[in-house]
């Protein structure tokens, strides 16, 4: 019965504890036997949940940072409410530097290495041009820089009144953004998945697979409205990031600043931040140690396929651990 | 595969219920294509017929349900407007004058009869303690505008705003059903071109297995509309339709705001009002953090 293949599935097996919290945001701390100096800080996009870099054992990045005997710490969302509606992208941002201090604080450090993924990534690029002497390495995965881009979800944002929708809804709610997110392949991603899944019904591996994965892409949480506003207005419409443009706190974001590390983690044929999303950020910025690596994979399936986590992961993990002394 | 009523229940127990609601439209669909590939192997032509409608059906319904639940649940506003149209108030308050003059002459004709009823079993003292709940009652149904009148007046009492939303939200929402039908149009044709162009391959070829059927079948639909939907006109309708939407929730729900915000009896808050509230303590959380951090950085020097 397919039922019984799925029962009991619960994503994130590696244990973590909340070490901060200012909600909705909260900083957990995995636990592990920590072998590096440098900690790792996981900023995930805010549009869905940060587990799918731990969705289970077989596909778990957490684990193989754990693994590698990283000290891995991660920024957590959460889910917006009406009490959140006026958060800023400037809060976000804010956050990351309050985690940074009390990661540094409580580890002795005084440095992290910052991985954005998604729209993480954006958060993490503006941070690290803003606090350069805080940031030993920066990697971003998948990463939104450039938002000139002509996949169809970057189309259609330029074509949003971001306004009009947090006027009318508030909070720009999870259903409204997997609607969007489905409607941008509706045949591959309604039909083909599904019709693969049902003829692959008496495969344990492939059914818990499946619905591992729907259990993360349908557990979204809103955005809050006014950092809706900000991040289709700003960087879709605008293309503020890679312009030179975008501003915290009337701090212009500057990328000249990206001299740390970097490694990007980009996915051919991911259709949400193709690779072209970061190829101008990746050869204008003056970092001089710098790497891509890039899967033949989508979006998710960078993170979560098998031959990811045979042939990029370990490369990755490996760049990391060598900066981390 | 087809899954048990049992197996359904269960899943429904355990999976997202957007995965239950999809997988369940895929075994449909997958009922349809099993039907027109039976057809093919058979040697049969195919043409675009009931099954691939029904296939579309299935498709779209995800996508379509919330735009059809705003354009049907909109349809209550049709029956407020009418509560505002003032032909029909003055229709109605000659109705509510006929029905007070009935009550008036019921009135007197209980009177008369309970005063020679009573004139005749109670004493005189009695009989004038009756008179005066007569008279003091009489008042009331002599002047029914009080009472009845007040209910087609009452858009008077609304500020004219309330009105405004109401009719803003009234436009947008005709302009996003007529949107709405436009879209519908344009994935119907995207969906039905794809399909014609699958069935002419299939005519042309032989698909023994069922998945490389129902393989082709999906990549002439996806490659369909990779192309339409980044077309100038699929674009123009989306933003048309989304904007309009927006625009209608956003009017509509002010409409009932204001109507219990001017409303001195109405005990609570609305959602703008706690919005409103929500940005004030926010910012003021951040005039907070930033006095904090000064301090801090001053201990430290």
């Amino acid at each position: 019965m397919i039922v019984e293949k799925i029962k009991g599935i619960k994503p994130g097996p590696c244990e973590y504890e909340t070490v901060y919290e200012d909600a909705p945001f909260k900083l957990h701390r995995f636990k592990g036997e920590v072998g590096h100096k440098t900690p790792i800080l996981v900023t995930y996009a805010f549009i869905n949940r940060p587990y799918v870099l731990d969705l289970h054992r077989d596909v778990s990045v957490i684990k193989l940072l754990l693994e590698a005997r990283l000290d891995v710490w991660m920024v957590d969302w959460g889910y917006p409410s009406l009490a959140d509606r006026h958060l800023r992208l400037e809060d976000y941002v804010e956050f990351i530097d309050t985690c940074v201090g009390k990661i540094c604080e409580l580890t002795g450090t005084d440095k992290v290495t910052l991985w954005g993924y998604c729209l993480g990534s954006t958060l993490a690029v503006i941070y690290a041009a803003l606090h350069p002497e805080k940031v030993r390495n920066l990697v971003i995965q998948t990463p939104p820089i450039n938002f000139n881009t002509q996949n169809t979800l970057a189309v259609w944002a330029r074509n949003v009144d971001p306004e009009k929708v947090s006027r009318a809804l508030f909070n720009v709610t999870g259903d409204f953004l997997n609607v969007a997110f489905l409607l941008v392949d509706p045949v591959r991603l309604v039909i083909g998945k599904y019709q693969s899944l049902l003829d692959s019904l008496e495969d344990e591996k492939s059914v818990k697979d499946f619905f591992y994965m729907d259990h993360w892409i349908f557990d979204s949480p809103a955005v809050a409205g006014k950092v809706y506003e900000e991040y289709i207005t700003r960087w879709y419409h605008r293309n503020e990031v890679i312009e030179g443009k975008f501003t915290v706190g009337g701090r212009k974001v500057d990328l000249n600043q990206i001299r740390m590390p970097l490694l990007v983690l980009a996915a051919a044929k991911d259709h949400i931040t193709p690779p072209e999303s970061v190829l101008p950020f990746f050869e204008s910025v003056p970092s001089q140690d710098k790497k891509m690596l890039l899967s033949d994979k989508g979006h998710i399936g960078l993170t979560v396929s098998r031959s990811s986590h045979a042939k990029i992961w370990p490369e990755a993990i490996k760049w990391v651990v060598e900066r981390s002394d | 595969m087809a899954l048990s009523r049992d197996e359904l229940i269960e899943l429904f127990r355990e999976a997202p219920k957007e995965s239950f609601e999809l997988l369940l439209r895929n075994l449909k669909i997958r009922e349809h294509l099993r039907v027109l590939h039976a057809k093919h192997v058979s040697g049969l032509k195919l043409s675009y017929d009931a099954n691939f409608d029904s296939i579309f059906e299935e498709f779209f319904r995800f996508f379509f349900r919330p735009l059809e639940a705003a354009v049907y649940g909109a349809r209550q506003l049709r029956f407020l407007f009418f509560m505002f149209d003032l032909g029909l108030m003055e229709f109605q308050s000659e109705t509510l004058r006929a029905y007070s003059d009935f009550l008036r002459s019921w009135f007197d004709h209980l009177r008369l009869t309970s005063e020679l009823m009573l004139g005749k079993v109670l004493p005189t003292s009695a009989l004038d303690v009756f008179r005066e709940f007569i008279r003091t009652h009489r008042e009331k149904i002599e002047s029914p505008r009080v009472d009845l009148g007040y209910a087609v007046e009452y858009p008077f009492l609304l500020p004219k705003s309330v009105l405004t939303n109401l009719e803003k939200s009234i436009e947008h929402w005709e302009r996003f059903s007529e949107a709405f039908k436009e879209y519908r149009r344009i994935i119907k044709e995207t969906y039905v071109k794809a399909a014609e162009r699958f069935i002419e391959e299939a005519n042309r070829s032989r698909f023994e297995d069922y998945q490389v059927f129902a393989g082709t079948f999906s990549n002439f639909e996806a490659q369909a509309f990779d192309e339409v939907l980044k077309s100038e006109d699929y674009l123009r309708v989306q933003k048309s339709m989304l904007d309009n939407l927006m625009d209608y929730i956003y009017f509509y729900r002010r409409f009932l705001e204001e109507m219990l915000e001017s409303n001195p009896l109405n005990p609570f808050a609305t959602v703008s009002m706690l919005d409103e509230a929500f940005r004030r303590i926010l910012e003021l959380k951040r005039r907070i953090s930033e006095l904090e951090k000064r301090i801090s950085e001053k201990g430290i020097a």
